[in-house]
């Protein structure tokens, strides 16, 4: 995966990064155990201070989204699930509700709406089904 | 680190030694009876170093030679910004303008050496000029020598001492031209030799002050 | 903090006739920090860079390198330090192999892989003369002069002045390197915000000869925020609160800059009353321009490594 920087941004150069590996594991770009740069390689690639590349990596790894293994690397983590499936649901919901006001004031039908869903679903890397719970 | 910074030092005074080459070239030339510049008449010396072009030749090119001499190791850094990347190595800064110092009296003291011994050596070769000659007849010029270094010490502290003005800039080299002059027209030694030691002392104490004290 | 500073200055005070350059100031960068030095043109970057080489000499406070005071400076100590000066002054008459011969002359340790490698890296032949590189290659060569010694400290005089800018990127690729060097601390000043978000991982921003803002990078730019307010009718005049940089009306509508955006400021603007409140955050190059180019003298900004959380010191405001 290629990350990128940009300073005229009015995003941190931290928070772009963390940005990137989202996007990328959320896309499929980055898969569960994908070794990620060094933090030295990263930080050469982007010219940036490591310990910037550093700080990207180590609130990604408290959230869950990378994890270290020492002496081999940076991962991509298995996605963690701390939270029950009730209070992450609740969660979701609450930005899908954004998402239909957002929907309604563009004035889309929800037909529409839901054939976009439909489209994009594919773009991304889903967790796969596991069965019963 | 020494040698360094001595080659640098005469690597950069190579274009003035040159130059001051051809000066003494001419005058030598122009003593002995050879013509250098095709439209002037040499003037064969009948009396060697009593009178005649040598002096003034001496005062002018050599005068000069050590006026800019002393500017170059000073003014021209500051100019090119190198003392920033000269002083911050990793030797005290007494021991740079030392160097310098060293390397700019040797400079100017074996070029009038040069212009002595040649011209002397052709007057002490027999059957050249119809009078006598004693090497204890260049000893006036030997004086001078002297007087021209203390014109490039103090050409050398105008360009270590800070002023805001060409003018006020210019004064230790004033301070040096006139020390040399009055130490060429004393004609006693223990006269001449007393403002010598006294100039090139309070110069050498001047530029070692402003030295470390100026801002650069 | 445990870290051992390694550019201290006290009080340090230069006048300029009668202007004053560098007022007061008390500067500390730590051990292994990369510090972006920054403020506009005159602001005193230069003046102080100078004063702690002894290029300068103050006129009261004092200034001190790896623990020794400036004023006395050992060759051994200078030795571990790198300085490069604004446009890379070197001899001209040199070629490239005779100011590394030159320069290594001095130094006790020397690096001769490092320098041949960025020699090759860039192409430069040992035989040309400095005269005819470009700035760019100038500036590469000073640098592999800078690093040769392997120097603990580096400070850099606005190294990237008069690079475009892909060259600028190359200078910026080879001092990323010298940061992966660990314990290494870096002092540069620069012109060029981008550069500085990059590199640095703490600013200090010279006002006048004043430092105004010492803290991490991010802190900074998180710490200036402008404020766009909606009004009904016409905007309010004359809004006044601590931080205050800067205020515009245009009919309805008043935009604010503030410094270290809080509760106490959210409570001012609120009661103004407005329609709407908008929090623009600024990139680092905003923030600058916003902090630096207030009518009054900008709300200092301090805060140490570590302390995220806003720790905005009132002192001296308004």
């Amino acid at each position: 995966m290629q990350f990128l920087c940009d300073t005229t941004s009015r995003t941190p150069i931290y928070r772009q990064l963390i940005d990137q590996v989202r996007h990328g594991v959320a896309r499929g770009k980055l898969r569960v155990g994908d070794r990620l740069p060094s933090v030295r390689q990263l930080s050469r690639e982007l010219v940036v201070n490591p310990n910037t590349v550093a700080r990207a990596y180590t609130e990604l790894e408290r959230e869950g989204t990378l994890i270290t293994q020492q002496g081999r690397g940076v991962f991509v983590a298995p996605p963690r699930t701390d939270l029950t499936k009730k209070a992450r649901r609740k969660q979701l919901g609450e930005r899908l509700d954004l998402l239909f006001v957002e929907a309604v004031h563009l004035g889309f039908t929800a037909d529409e709406l839901q054939a976009m869903v439909q489209d994009r679903i594919g773009q991304f890397a889903f967790v796969e089904e596991k069965g019963n719970e | 680190m020494i040698k360094a910074l001595v080659i640098k030092e005469l690597r950069e005074s190579l274009g003035l030694i040159a130059l001051a080459g051809l000066g003494i070239a001419y005058i030598v030339g122009h003593c002995i009876g050879i013509a250098l510049l095709p439209w002037k008449y040499a003037e064969a010396t009948y009396y060697p170093f009593s009178y005649g072009l040598h002096i003034e030749g001496q005062v002018v090119i050599l005068g000069c030679f050590g006026f800019l001499l002393g500017l170059k190791q000073t003014a021209w850094e500051a100019h090119h910004s190198t003392f920033y990347f000269l002083l911050h190595r990793p030797v005290e800064r007494s021991r740079v303008f030392a160097v310098k110092l060293l390397v700019g009296v040797l400079i100017v003291f074996l070029l009038n050496a040069l212009l002595i011994g040649l011209y002397g050596w052709w007057a002490a070769s027999p059957g050249k000029h119809p009078s006598p000659f004693e090497w204890s007849m260049t000893i006036p010029t030997w004086k001078l020598s002297g007087a021209l270094v203390i014109v490039y010490l103090g050409a050398f502290l105008s360009g270590v001492r800070p002023a805001k003005w060409f003018g006020t800039r210019l004064v230790p080299t004033v301070f040096g031209i006139v020390c040399a002059v009055s130490i060429h027209f004393s004609p006693w030694w223990w006269r001449a030799l007393p403002i010598g030691l006294a100039s090139a002392t309070v110069l050498l104490l001047a530029i070692f002050y402003y030295v470390q004290t100026r801002d650069y | 903090m445990t870290m051992t500073d390694v550019i201290r200055t006290q009080r340090l005070t230069k006048h300029y006739g009668c202007h004053r350059v560098v007022d007061s100031l008390n500067l500390r960068v730590q051990q292994g920090q990369v510090y972006g030095f920054l403020g506009r043109n005159g602001a005193g970057k230069s003046t102080t860079i100078k004063m702690l080489l002894g290029m300068v000499q103050p006129d009261s406070g004092e200034a001190e390198l790896l623990g020794e005071p400036v004023s006395k400076l050992r060759p051994e100590t200078r030795e571990r330090i790198a300085y490069i000066a604004e446009g890379h002054p070197l001899y001209n008459w040199m070629t490239v192999g005779e100011v590394v011969r030159f320069t290594r002359a001095f130094y006790s340790q020397w690096n001769t892989e490092l320098v041949e490698q960025i020699l090759d890296h860039f192409e430069l032949s040992r035989k040309q003369k400095l005269r005819r590189l470009s700035n760019g290659q100038r500036a590469q060569v000073s640098l592999a002069l800078a690093v040769a010694p392997e120097p603990e400290l580096l400070i850099l005089d606005d190294p990237t002045l008069g690079l475009d800018t892909v060259v600028r990127r190359d200078f910026l690729e080879s001092l990323i390197q010298i940061i992966h060097r660990k314990g290494r601390t870096i002092l540069f000043s620069s012109h060029i915000l981008g550069d500085v978000e990059r590199v640095a991982d703490r600013i200090g921003i010279l006002v006048d000869g004043v430092l105004r803002v010492d803290c991490p990078t991010d802190h900074f730019r998180a710490s200036v925020k402008k404020l766009v307010l909606d009004f009904p009718g016409p905007a309010p005049e004359g809004f006044e609160c601590p931080g205050l940089v800067n205020q515009w009306r245009t009919g309805s509508q008043l935009e604010l800059v503030l410094v270290g955006y809080d509760d106490a400021q959210r409570t001012a603007v609120e009661s103004l009353q407005p329609r709407n409140i908008e929090v623009v955050e600024l990139n680092l190059e905003e923030a600058f321009i916003q902090y630096t180019r207030g009518r009054r003298r900008s709300l200092p900004l301090f805060a140490t490594e570590g302390s995220d959380d806003q720790s905005t010191r009132d002192q001296g405001a308004a």
